[in-house]
């Protein structure tokens, strides 16, 4: 019995390996993002039609925004990836009722000690973009998709203090509780589709200590060119492997 | 009988406008370039140039085309008495040069316009416009693109705030 104990044993910790492995080591161009609060110059109104996993069929998204964007930075002695990565989020303004799912996400965060989150309503959609400075801006990172951010409930704070190169500088920054899953999702705009190339990829955002990040910026994405004007940090998107859909 | 083939009739319209709806999403998608310069207030000066050359139909055929079109501010840096001057019959030649110096073949988005930083492109006009991306701004010669990529049937317009002028040919 003992041995057998030992054996299951042996087993979990190299199963729990390999999955934090899989999260280190994957293909996603990006480990951790920063999210910045923004007002854009032109506010974007425009609707889609998107399918994520969670998703039974093709669905009309209205969005709004860029409410925030994100920009890829290093963080738990990871250094930021190139081409940096740079996301535009845009606010979902009727999202489909989506029942309440149990699902199992391990993130470079929490690691494997938790992995179960329950999620509701998708509440952002976020689009690569690209950021416009002189010249030719940087291709969009092979493998970032366009993803759905879902909204945890109830999800646990982990209270860490990580380090991090942000566009504020090098610093700490306390992780709090994750509030949304990035799931990647098929998009279809005009006569456009973008696929998902990496299901399995996805992000956890987590709170972090709100603080002022004044910049003013431009972007380009798939609506166009827009200036962004940042107001704050808000939270930190933290790159995870989706596992299981609990609820199916 | 006839009152719920009515509403059978009456549901399959709603439907099928909830289904253009989530197709055309922006609401400049299902109209050609003209339609949706006709419909901004932005571009009045432009429209009224378009119809003095007799670019209406071009314009509003299958293309795809990629239009810089000067906003009413943009016409207004002109010298005063410029464009009363183009409109007029015996200028046409002229006028026709200026505005298909603003259309390049074909449907070419912000983000493939970015890619041709310090590069040119040619105009329907058969003159080159210069594509310079500096500081966060797009320009096309002088002009800065002040609004892109709005999405059309027959290709897409990007807003320029500066008309822009074709070398005269020697």
């Amino acid at each position: 019995m003992n041995s057998c104990l030992r054996f299951f044993g042996v087993f979990a910790s190299v199963f729990g390996c390999v999955l934090s492995s899989s999260v280190a080591q994957g293909h996603s161009p990006v480990d951790f993002l920063e999210v910045l609060r923004v007002k854009p110059a032109q506010v974007i109104e425009h609707g889609v039609e998107t399918k994520s996993r969670f998703d039974s069929k093709k669905t009309e998204s209205k969005l709004q925004g860029p409410a925030y964007f994100s920009r890829g930075v290093g963080a738990m002695k990871r250094e930021v990836k190139s081409p940096r990565a740079y996301m535009n989020w845009f606010a979902i303004t009727n999202p489909a009722q989506q029942p309440k799912r149990q699902v199992d996400v391990l993130d470079m965060v929490r690691g494997g000690a938790s992995k179960q989150l329950q999620i509701g309503n998708a509440a952002f959609l976020i689009s690569p973009s690209q950021l416009l400075t002189s010249g030719a801006p940087d291709e969009v990172p092979d493998g970032l998709d366009i993803y759905k951010a879902y909204e945890i409930h109830n999800g646990s704070s982990v209270d860490l203090k990580i380090d991090i190169e942000s566009s504020l500088g090098n610093g700490k920054v306390s992780v709090g509780k994750p509030i949304y899953l990035c799931m990647s999702s098929v998009e279809w705009h005009h006569d456009e589709t973008f696929a998902v190339t990496h299901p399995k990829d996805c992000f956890v955002v987590y709170e972090v200590e709100e603080q002022p990040a004044v910049s003013t910026f431009n972007t380009i994405d798939q609506f166009g060119i827009n200036e962004l004007k940042g107001s704050s940090l808000r939270w930190i998107c933290v790159r995870a492997a989706f596992l299981r859909d609990k609820s199916k | 009988m006839k009152k719920a083939l009515l509403a059978l009739a009456a549901g399959f319209m709603v439907f099928a406008a909830g289904t253009q709806n989530a197709t055309a999403g922006c609401g400049t998608c299902d109209k050609t370039i003209v339609e949706n310069a006709v419909a901004s207030k932005d571009f009045a000066t432009l429209v009224a140039a378009v119809k003095a050359a007799g670019l209406v139909e071009t314009l509003s055929g299958d293309g795809p085309f990629t239009v810089f079109a000067p906003t009413e501010a943009a016409f207004a840096k002109l010298p005063k008495g410029t464009v009363a001057e183009l409109v007029k019959p015996e200028n046409k030649d002229k006028l026709v040069a200026i505005l298909t110096y603003h259309v390049v073949p074909g449907k070419v988005m912000a983000k493939d316009v970015v890619k041709l930083d310090g590069k040119k492109a040619k105009t329907a006009q058969g003159g080159s416009v210069g594509i310079k991306v500096k500081d966060g701004t797009v320009s096309i010669n002088k002009a800065k693109v002040v609004k892109a990529d709005i999405a059309c049937k027959n290709g897409v317009i990007h807003v320029i705030d500066t008309v822009l002028l074709p070398k005269a040919k020697k």
